[in-house]
């Protein structure tokens, strides 16, 4: 798609900026402004590059008003009228949104987004075939909640996907990192947690197949630890 | 610190000491104890901590508030404001024989509060209730030499030396501040030592102490528990009842900020001394501590901007909670008590940012440190993810063996039947189409990759019927078998047979003999209708180094076999098969008690593979029937996206729905890349979603790093896929005018005299450059072979 760079603001306004230069990276235009209107606190774009999704935008709010609105919205691009448009609200979440990310498409048929509200929540969104959509030229979705954990016991802050879309991090306010996989059946589950100081949590051992994947990894991490305490800031 | 509720208070200096305070002083020595069991008279405070209790001192009852001395020496120094408002210095610990000082107001009230110059260490103040005109904030010097009662011991202040008379008492302060007003609250400005910030009856006021005639003064309820962020000194919070004001002093008419209303008041308000901007506030009766992030404030000046917040709450322990106190030093720490005194250490975590690296590791930050944590494979037992098996996949050359098609599923790892199966169909689609290309009688070539399915379809009205017996058997039986050349090269693709249309199985058995496959080939055997070679098959097995000595139980099942419909074999077989674990002795069984013509209890068994299912349908199963079974099997495959399907679909539409479904499962791009490859030149490459797959494929390994792997996977696809040829991106060209070499020859066209002037002709095989085509200047020559420098390789000599 080129160099586009978004942003969102606690005014409610998304931007889309774009370099049309490559060599000249000091120069960023304004190409789009989207209205929100809810205070906005995070934003991810869809990474599919396929021809067949037009871009896509999901923005998330922290807006904790007690009025029941939708807190992750998407925003697509359209073709015929070049600009972005409303395409889906989830209207399931109503809760203030901290984190939002799309997992790299990698081929498949649908998107896969995932929320960090007060639980982590994954959603998948497949878009409904061109002749079945309205003439109106937006995609329409088939939204699909696929898992929600409340493991966390709190606010979730951060998600993030690896390279293919197929293991699911989240950290929350337990100070815990946990991962999340999905079987063969589609069903996701916790398969990891880790402690932010990077010590596995007691007592988990019923956490199945990354458990023990990552307690082996502590030994590599105590190395990179000792690597960085030379380095680290003292803020 | 109000009646009995305890309060806490970390020394300043001696990070592993703290005192907890409710009726009586009681010190604590803070330890890490990672050991599950505890020391006699230590009491656990976390999972890691266990305090023990150092001493005790109950000397000063009544006690009101506590402040810690400021300095690292003397240790364990506290003033203490009590009830009639004295303010006791009184020390715990090693020294604790030495005796306190007291410095009593004039009048008795309750002191609320105290506070130690943090730079002059020997200024104290205290802030007492009203008491009729009297002044209510007194700032006592404690190296005051002005001791009525005891003028003898003047030259006795220093406190850590024990003074030898007792109680040393000081009756005149060093600033007397507040006159008829209450003082709820008081802190120390850092911004200047003579600075002393008050939370007054009805306002908020700075006196100043080197002009003690003036102060600054707000009016306010916010008047208790002032306090200034460590990090940032000209920001001050105080709350009244449920609400906390925030107040920045360079502009103190009114709060910049107020925070959201608590329904419980309020009763402790703290910076976090080891992070700007982060406020720990609890209220009554509650159980959580709320915390206010600032972090990205540091300056909310104007009147319309409003600084953002984030608003957490964490819950250190399931009672209420008393009192809290932040660790000075470590990072987020605090401990919390509850009014019957249990204590609990406890951090409050970051908030945690993480980011995956392509690698599959994961790197996150916590507090100051950052941590990464990678997927170790060492043990194989655990299901990897797809992102690692691709990449380990990636290294091992898989799917560019094109000669051997079927050991890409070794390079895969061999772990996944489903690969195992793809690469088999497809290496026999290969074979088949080779054998074709010899025999150059190429009417079927299409077909091959078209799939079962849609060969099956062709099939129709060629088929002969043969009827069989099953062998041993003494009686002619009515078992029909259908023949065509369709259903035989079916028969090729699932690999039961090899070339041609001889029905020969045999070195198909052997091969499965070989790998101990021992029960399919005895399947594979019974049904070509040889019962003989099955169980000698299954003998062989059970004699075979780890084979299953129950084989020779199912070949002497298999010898009993009778073509009596209402033997007592027939009847427990059907009955018993059932409980056969392996899905081949189970589908032999029901072979061979079923009826002609419906074999459900073979076509329906799931276990077995698909291919062995689709030969035996070919071989059994009449045009109408089998159309149906390969089409219901086929929507099947395509549903669950399990690749054995692809066996019948081929690599066409159908396929592609079918790997569609594979890659929304798993994820796995690259063997959908791979087998779609394998398939050109067709038309699944021009399908969106093939293309698509490749792309990401190639995106994979770039953001792998994998330059040569992409090269690799660039090149083999440009063999299969010709129209996916990249464009060439390095071009010779000529010294004198710059012009490219080649584009010049292909592009230009004959112009004028023609190619041959330059020494070009139009034909390929006699192409040779002798002359730049752009400025007809003489290219170089190699020193060795004299051919001119610039002339393809291909048509070198």
């Amino acid at each position: 798609m080129g160099l586009m760079l978004a942003t969102c603001s606690a005014d409610g306004v998304v931007r889309i900026y774009e370099a049309p230069d490559v060599m000249n990276l000091s120069q960023w235009s304004l190409q789009h402004e989207i209205s929100c209107k809810l205070s906005c606190s995070c934003i991810s774009w869809n990474p599919s590059s396929s021809r067949a999704h037009s871009p896509m935008i999901a923005v998330g709010s922290d807006d904790n008003s007690p009025n029941i609105l939708a807190k992750v919205q998407i925003y697509e691009y359209n073709e015929n009228t070049r600009k972005y448009a409303k395409a889906e609200a989830l209207m399931t979440v109503t809760d203030p949104v901290h984190d939002i990310a799309f997992a790299p498409n990698l081929g498949r048929s649908f998107h896969i987004l995932a929320v960090a509200t007060k639980d982590v929540r994954i959603f998948t969104l497949k878009p409904l075939r061109k002749e079945l959509t309205s003439s109106g030229g937006l995609t329409k979705f088939e939204i699909h909640i696929v898992a929600q954990f409340d493991n966390h016991n709190s606010q979730v802050w951060r998600v993030s996907w690896n390279i293919t879309g197929t293991v699911l991090a989240s950290s929350g306010d337990d100070g815990c990192v946990r991962l999340w996989k999905a079987n063969y059946m589609d069903n996701w589950k916790c398969t990891g947690i880790l402690k932010g100081n990077g010590s596995p949590v007691n007592g988990s051992s019923q956490q199945g197949i990354f458990n023990a994947s990552l307690g082996s990894a502590n030994t590599s991490l105590q190395n990179s630890l000792n690597g960085s305490s030379a380095s680290r800031k003292q803020s | 610190m109000s009646g009995s509720k305890p309060d806490i208070l970390w020394a300043p200096h001696h990070v592993d000491r703290f005192v907890v305070c409710d009726s009586e002083l009681s010190l604590y020595h803070i330890e890490s104890a990672v050991s599950s069991e505890l020391k006699a008279g230590s009491l656990r405070l976390s999972e890691e901590t266990t305090a023990t209790l150092l001493s005790i001192n109950s000397d000063t009852p009544y006690m009101k508030c506590v402040a810690w001395y400021p300095k690292y020496d003397p240790e364990c120094l506290l003033a203490v404001g009590q009830a009639n408002g004295r303010v006791v210095l009184t020390s715990l610990g090693q020294d604790h024989n030495s005796k306190s000082k007291d410095f009593v107001p004039k009048h008795a009230r309750q002191c609320n509060t105290l506070a130690w110059n943090p730079l002059d260490s020997n200024w104290l103040a205290a802030g007492l209730d009203k008491h009729r005109a009297d002044f209510s904030v007194l700032i006592w010097d404690i190296s005051s030499k002005y001791a009525p009662e005891t003028a003898v011991a003047t030259e006795k202040v220093r406190l850590s030396t024990g003074d030898p008379e007792a109680g040393l008492v000081v009756t005149k302060p060093l600033y007397e501040l507040g006159q008829n007003d209450a003082c709820l609250s008081l802190c120390w400005l850092p911004r200047d030592q003579k600075l002393l910030l008050a939370g007054m009856h009805r306002n908020l006021a700075i006196f100043d102490l080197r002009n003690t005639s003036q102060k600054i003064f707000v009016n306010t309820k916010a008047v208790q528990g002032v306090t200034v962020d460590p990090y940032f000194h000209d920001r001050v919070a105080s709350f009244y009842e449920g609400q906390v004001a925030i107040w920045d002093l360079r502009k103190f008419e009114k709060p910049v900020l107020t925070l959201t209303e608590q329904p419980k008041p309020l009763t402790k308000v703290a910076w976090c001394p080891t992070r700007t901007g982060l406020l720990a506030t609890l209220t009554r009766d509650s159980n959580i501590i709320r915390l206010y992030d600032m972090q990205h404030t540091p300056t909310p000046i104007g009147d319309e901007t409003e600084p953002t917040i984030i608003e957490r709450s964490v819950q250190p322990c399931e009672n209420y909670i008393a009192s809290f106190a932040w660790h000075p030093t470590s990072q987020n720490r605090m401990v919390v008590v509850t009014p019957n005194r249990t204590m609990s250490d406890f951090t409050v975590f970051e908030r945690i940012s993480l980011a995956w690296s392509p690698v599959t590791s994961l790197m996150w930050a916590c507090g100051r440190h950052l941590y990464e944590c990678t997927e170790e494979g060492k043990a194989s037992s655990l299901e990897k993810d797809i992102a690692t098996k691709m990449r380990l996949r990636a290294l091992s050359r898989y799917g560019l063996d094109t000669e051997q098609v079927w050991r890409n599923h070794l390079l895969a790892g061999n772990e996944d039947p489903q690969l195992k199966s793809l690469w088999y169909t497809l290496h026999f689609m290969k074979q088949y189409t080779e054998d074709m290309d010899q025999k150059l009688t190429g009417n079927k070539g299409p077909l091959v990759y078209a799939g079962i399915k849609s060969i099956v379809k062709s099939s129709l009205g060629t088929t002969e019927n043969l009827r069989h017996s099953r062998s041993g058997s003494d009686r002619q039986a009515d078992i029909i078998q259908y023949l065509s050349e369709e259903r035989s090269l079916a028969l090729q693709l699932c690999g039961w047979i090899k070339k041609g249309t001889d029905l020969d199985v045999e070195p198909f058995l052997n091969s499965l003999e070989q790998e101990g496959d021992w029960e399919r080939a005895a399947a594979v055997a019974l049904f070509n209708l040889d019962i003989r070679r099955a169980i000698q098959i299954l003998n062989k097995g059970a004699s075979s180094g780890k084979g299953d000595l129950n084989l020779n139980v199912v070949a002497m099942a298999l010898s009993g076999y009778t073509d009596e419909k209402n033997s007592l074999w027939r009847e427990m077989c059907s009955t018993l098969r059932l409980q056969l674990n392996n899905p081949y002795l189970c589908a032999m069984f029901a072979f061979l008690t079923s009826e002609s013509g419906s074999y459900d209890g073979v076509l329906y068994e799931n276990n077995v593979a698909v291919r062995d299912r689709v030969a035996f349908a070919c071989k059994f199963l009449n045009d109408a029937q089998l159309n149906r079974f390969i089409e219901k099997l086929t929507n099947e495959m395509k549903d669950a996206g399990n690749l054995e399907g692809i066996l019948l679909t081929g690599l066409t539409k159908d396929g592609v729905d079918l790997m569609e479904s594979y890659v929304d499962r798993t994820g796995d791009v690259q063997t959908a890349s791979y087998c779609m490859l394998q398939g050109s030149p067709s038309e699944v490459l021009k399908d969106e979603r093939v293309q698509y797959w490749i792309e990401n494929y190639r995106n994979l390994l770039d953001a792998w790093r994998f330059w040569h792997k992409r090269a690799e996977f660039d090149i083999h696809r440009s063999k299969l896929d010709p129209s996916s040829k990249p464009l060439a991106q390095v071009f010779v060209s000529c010294n004198f005018c710059g012009k490219s070499i080649s584009y010049s020859c292909s592009a230009i066209p004959h112009q004028g005299r023609g190619f041959s002037q330059y020494g070009v002709s139009g034909s390929p095989t006699k192409s040779k450059v002798t002359s730049c085509p752009g400025c007809r200047k003489p290219l170089p020559r190699c020193a060795l072979c004299l051919i001119n420098m610039g002339t393809p390789v291909s048509s070198c000599p």
